[in-house]
């Protein structure tokens, strides 16, 4: 009987994994411009759309001390326009085109992306290419952007409930590490900085070699291929980018801080560690631990926290995976005037229990399935797929079919991982406590 | 192989490009707009099916189209029901509900205008059938019952002093009236008063197959999908649903400025609307599009390029121009701070103007046209988009080739169009200005417009302006006076050199201990402790001083000095009586917890004002405002002052309450004295 049911559990599981398989590759071509430049090619012509997208391996953490905020202000000054698009004209080009745009900035890396109707795919290319090939910098440029990433800095950090929650949690789990500070930086670095500076640090990572063009939806790939190397062919590669990893040293005791946030009216308790890196299997297995505690009704710190006791509004557990480490960060709000040390206990209770025992095999399954869903979710876009084939050859050493396979990795991580991670990651003494509280630190 | 090669080989082959010109786009593509499969079920509910196999998975939405319920003095239930459908069935509590969903890794959640179920394909026969018991047999315990209703008294509270809240509830509530479905709100009571009956009567009237819309997309037969729906829904049995009728409610007669005051507000919230009746089936509806895109669609539309590019009043302003089967809103908006709200109102007003008397330039309509014929075609990525096409067409009854033509009928707009339909729904003389924002602030600058100004309430009840009360024949400098006199007297406070308080403070059930140590003539020392460790601390010797916050130190800046500098004495008001530097003007008498009181405005010799409330009784400080400048923000402070005890032969204020406000957000806590020491207990050491 035990061999039976075996043999038959492992034909489901074959059955759904190739069903899944056939249903869902993400079929693309990718080759290298001489230039270096790295260019991934996904066809869907379902709808006729076409997302382009550059993701320049470049955040901040290549930034230097004192020079805070750099990638992020990049962001902004390279919609300023280029030799052949004047001032102000980025942005109009592209919505009198039908088409929308972006540029979002992390630790790790910057992306900027159009999506346009299909027959706008050659403006996209265009757009892109004069971006990398010539942008103007200048004083004009810099001290428009300097007000607009202020006023940013003003609307998403300083006067958005919880909004410099993450930055206090790297701030405090990394000392070594440029992780420290946060993406936004510090608008003073910007001020001092001389326009030179922010040429040579154009010169030195908004090269081809360091980027990747990746465009996904209703193209011809032979047509494109030939677009690509029209438009971005003639950039001149730069020297490679170096980047040497700054080792942490360990957490040797805990970290208890307290931070006030006067947009906020109820506090936040949570407490952080540091987890390996985005190409690590352990960041996936702590991501399948964040659905242990937190995804759905019946998630273990949902059920007992807000339904049972009805002592939080919400809980939160997540991995903020980047490329040299993770934030691993748990969380509650607190309901009724519930203390923050209880809510504490009752995180510390979840945690030790998985530490301790196994998740039985029904809530495995469960996990399972929920990882399959979020990721056949991830894939319902073209600008989405663009962005996961691009991550993949950024991060994960130029393995582009990384999305093709990380549901296999998934499937893959046994209860005994999970329990090996929660113990060796999640440990007590290796960890920030923060209180995120409302109000202001002077009280009168 | 080899043939495809050698394509790819010729194809490779770089073109030289003119970079210095935009780029000709290719023909524009031929939109396919795929028709749902449709059936009906005997009981009601139309079935809509978009086949999408790129994705193994399956999406289904079922929407009833209620469109508007008024719901009188139960306003609230509508959303609370809702949310109690999410809390377990008559077979299955709340947690085993929960089990079933999450263990398919499935998305299945409901409301009170229907439900949603979301998975794998393999999973998608369970997670729908739990949808379809979750609107069919809810358990509607007591116990969700009274967890949803404090939940939503508690994030009734947070936002009890936001202004962008209170903003959205009286521009309704006075645009529609109070009695209109889309001018009621909940407040407090209205949510108390409701019982879980109140949610089981909404239920049955509400949640039913009559009038239903049942959308199913992605990896499934249509043959399969109409099986599954009349499986699970074919049976279902509710009540029949007719529109409400609802009365047309009037414009104002003529352009009012409709003002609510609050006090702390650093921003003022400015709506300016009109309503219209606007349909999706008129030949209206395009042009009006393109109208609103031009005056306030986007970020590169007249108020944005005004008010925030050109002025730096905010940091956006838009419009909207709502079509709706009930009367829609013609809506411009803005955040804008305190000092620029006339001249925002202005420069609204004057880009409305222009939309009603000049046409667009033909460069504005055409990048108008482009961007809805991109947005038409990107749109169409989501393969739910062409059921909602569909679904469309049947709830507003518009042509059966309406989203076929869309782009035909965007692109036969033109100039005339727009100037017709900006005269006919964008009103000039019959406009509602609403802004939300400290009056004290704004509303000198609103009368100079010339256009009446109102006062409200937050719950949008006119507030009948007395006529100012003549300020009374008595001097500032004789109430501070009165002020010293009333706790002790000028010659007791003289005797005192030093004070050490300690209070506590809870914040959200978290407790801190204060305490506060003065010395003459000016020295000061604050520390903030939670569990024992020093969260903060802030310490002036008398010439210099430092703020310290989690190992983050920070030395006090010369204005900072300066402005502690100033006094040399322990009670703040002996300065203000003895140092002529001190100006101290009258302004009012306001009501401070129902009580009248002097308005003393205080302007110190650094030139910060700031503002106390002297009750007229009682003589005693009840209320002081301050406004900080900090990193930027403004943020302003209130201290309700109260409590006062005699300690040796001072009455001493042991109890404040300290409410803060940024940005549109405030929070409030209360201090509690638990001892004061006077004349013992600090050292200059204090103050390193």
């Amino acid at each position: 009987m035990q061999i039976r049911k075996k043999v038959w559990c492992a034909l489901i599981a074959a059955t759904c994994l190739s069903f899944s398989a056939r249903a869902q590759k993400v079929e693309f071509t990718e080759y290298d411009l001489p230039n270096g430049l790295h260019v991934i090619l996904h066809t869907d012509h379902h709808a006729p759309v076409v997302a382009v997208s550059v993701m320049y391996h470049v955040g901040s953490k290549n930034e230097v001390a004192g020079r805070t905020g750099f990638a992020h202000f990049f962001e902004h000054l390279l919609f300023e326009g280029s030799d052949n698009i004047k001032r102000g004209q980025f942005m109009k080009i592209v919505s009198a085109n039908g088409g929308t745009n972006n540029a979002n900035t992390t630790q790790d890396r910057t992306f900027y992306f159009e999506v346009f109707p299909s027959n706008y795919l050659e403006t996209g290319l265009w757009l892109e290419s004069e971006r990398m090939m010539h942008p103007v910098i200048n004083d004009i440029g810099v001290k428009t952007q300097d007000e607009v990433v202020k006023e940013e800095r003003r609307q998403s950090f300083d006067n958005r409930p919880y909004g410099n929650f993450i930055n206090i949690v790297a701030r405090d789990l990394f000392t070594a590490h440029p992780y420290h500070n946060g993406v936004i930086g510090e608008m003073k670095d910007i001020d001092a900085a001389k326009l030179d500076e922010f040429k040579q640090f154009f010169k030195q990572y908004y090269v081809p070699n360091n980027a990747v063009l990746t465009i996904a939806g209703d193209i011809d790939p032979i047509k494109t291929r030939a677009l690509t190397s029209s438009y971005f062919g003639p950039i001149p590669g730069g020297p490679a980018v170096v980047y040497h990893k700054t080792e942490e040293p360990p957490l040797s005791k805990p970290i208890v801080d307290t931070f006030y946030d006067a947009n906020t009216q109820i506090p936040l308790i949570a407490v952080a560690y540091r987890v390996p890196g985005r190409d690590s299997r352990d960041a996936k297995v702590m991501q399948m631990i964040s659905n242990i505690l937190s995804q759905g009704g019946s998630s273990r710190l949902y059920k007992k926290m807000v339904d049972d006791k009805k002592e939080a509004l919400q809980v939160l557990a997540f991995n903020y995976s980047l490329e040299d480490y993770g934030m691993y960060i748990i969380g509650a709000l607190p309901n009724n005037g519930a203390a923050p040390d209880v809510l504490k206990k009752d995180i510390d209770d979840e945690i030790v229990k998985l530490q301790t025992e196994l998740i039985s095999q029904e809530d495995y399954d469960k996990l399972e399935n929920q990882m399959e869903d979020n990721y056949v979710n991830a894939n319902s876009r073209q600008i989405g797929i663009a962005e996961h084939l691009a991550d993949g050859y950024t991060f994960d050493h130029k393995h582009t079919n990384d999305l093709n396979e990380e549901l296999a990795v998934y499937k893959s991580i046994t209860r005994e991982e999970i329990k090996d991670a929660a113990k060796k990651y999640l440990d007590a003494n290796q960890r920030l406590v923060l209180y995120y509280l409302p109000g202001k630190a002077k009280a009168k | 192989m080899i043939a495809a090669g050698a394509l790819l080989m010729q194809y490779t082959q770089a073109q030289t490009i003119n970079r210095a010109k935009e780029p000709t786009p290719g023909p524009a593509p031929v939109l396919k707009i795929k028709d749902p499969v449709i059936y009906k079920l005997p009981n009601g509910i139309t079935v809509l099916v978009v086949e999408d196999h790129r994705l193994p998975k399956v999406t289904a939405n079922y929407m009833i189209d209620v469109n508007a319920v008024t719901e009188g003095e139960k306003a609230g239930v509508l959303n609370l029901m809702g949310s109690m459908l999410n809390e377990g069935t008559k077979s299955m509590p709340k947690a085993a509900f929960d089990d079933a969903v999450d263990k398919l890794g499935a998305n299945v959640s409901l409301s009170w205008s229907g439900g949603y179920a979301s998975s794998l394909t393999r999973y998608f026969k369970k997670a729908f059938g739990l949808m379809g018991l979750g609107l069919e047999e809810p358990a509607f315990t007591q116990e969700s019952f009274d967890k949803l209703k404090s939940q939503e008294l508690t994030s009734l509270k947070a936002q009890a002093r936001s202004a962008k809240a209170i903003s959205a509830r009286v521009t309704n509530a006075l645009a529609y009236g109070k009695n209109h479905p889309d001018g009621e709100f909940e407040t407090e009571e209205s949510i108390q008063k409701l019982t879980l009956q109140d949610v089981k009567n909404f239920y049955a009237k509400y949640i039913t197959p009559s009038r239903g819309y049942l959308t199913i997309t992605g990896d499934i037969k249509p043959a399969d999908a109409q099986l599954l729906a009349t499986k699970v829904l074919g049976g279902w049995k509710g009540a029949k649903l007719t529109l409400e009728k609802i009365a047309d409610a009037p414009n104002v007669a003529k352009t009012e400025i409709d003002l609510v005051d609050v006090p702390t507000a650093v921003q003022s919230e400015i709506h300016i609307v009109n309503l219209t009746n606007l349909k999706m089936n008129s030949p209206d509806y395009f042009p009006a599009l393109i109208a609103n895109y031009i005056l306030g669609g986007g970020a590169q539309s007249r108020l944005f390029m005004n008010l925030r590019e050109k002025h730096s009043f905010t940091y956006g302003a838009y419009s909207s121009l709502g079509a709706s089967r009930l009367q829609g809103l013609f809506d411009a908006s803005a955040s804008v701070r305190n000092a620029k709200t006339d001249s925002a109102v202005n420069e609204f007003l004057s880009e409305i103007k222009k939309m009603r008397s000049e046409k667009v330039t033909g460069e504005e309509l055409k990048i108008a046209k482009s961007l809805y014929a991109g947005s038409f075609a990107r749109g169409l990525e989501d393969p739910a988009r062409t059921a909602t096409f569909a679904s469309n067409i049947l709830i507003y009854n518009l042509p059966k080739d309406f989203y076929k033509t869309y782009l035909q009928k965007v692109n036969a707009v033109t100039v005339d169009d727009v100037l017709r339909i900006a005269q006919k729904y964008m009103l000039g003389d019959n406009l509602r200005i609403v802004i939300v924002g400290s009056a004290g602030q704004v509303a000198e600058g609103l009368k100079k417009t010339g256009i009446p100004v109102k006062m409200f309430d937050k719950y949008a009840v006119p507030v009948t302006e007395s006529a100012q009360a003549p300020l009374p024949d008595i001097k500032a400098v004789d109430i501070i006076k009165n002020y010293i006199n009333a706790i002790g007297g000028a010659a007791e406070l003289n005797k005192v050199t030093s004070i050490d308080a300690s209070m506590t403070m809870t914040l959200q059930g978290m407790k801190m201990n204060l305490n506060e140590k003065k010395m003459l003539p000016n020295k000061d020392m604050e520390t903030v402790t939670m569990n024992n460790n020093v969260v903060m601390k802030s310490v002036f010797d008398g010439d210099k001083g430092y703020q310290q916050q989690m190992g983050n130190k920070k030395d006090l800046t010369a204005d900072q000095i300066a402005q502690k500098k100033v006094f040399t004495s322990l009670t703040r008001q002996l300065d203000y009586v003895n140092n002529p530097a001190f100006k101290l003007t009258l302004k009012s008498i306001q009501k401070v917890n129902g009580a009248d009181a002097y308005q003393v405005e205080v302007t110190d010799p650094t030139g910060k004002i700031s503002t106390d409330y002297y009750d007229v009784q009682s003589k005693l400080l009840v209320k002081n405002e301050t406004t900080e400048t900090s990193g930027g923000n403004t943020v302003m402070q209130t201290f309700e002052i109260g409590d006062y005890r005699k300690v040796d032969n001072i009455m001493f204020p042991f109890k404040t309450t300290i409410t803060q406000s940024m940005g549109g957000q405030s929070q409030s806590f209360e201090l509690n004295v638990t001892d004061v020491k006077l004349n013992s207990g600090v050292t200059a050491d204090d103050f390193k």
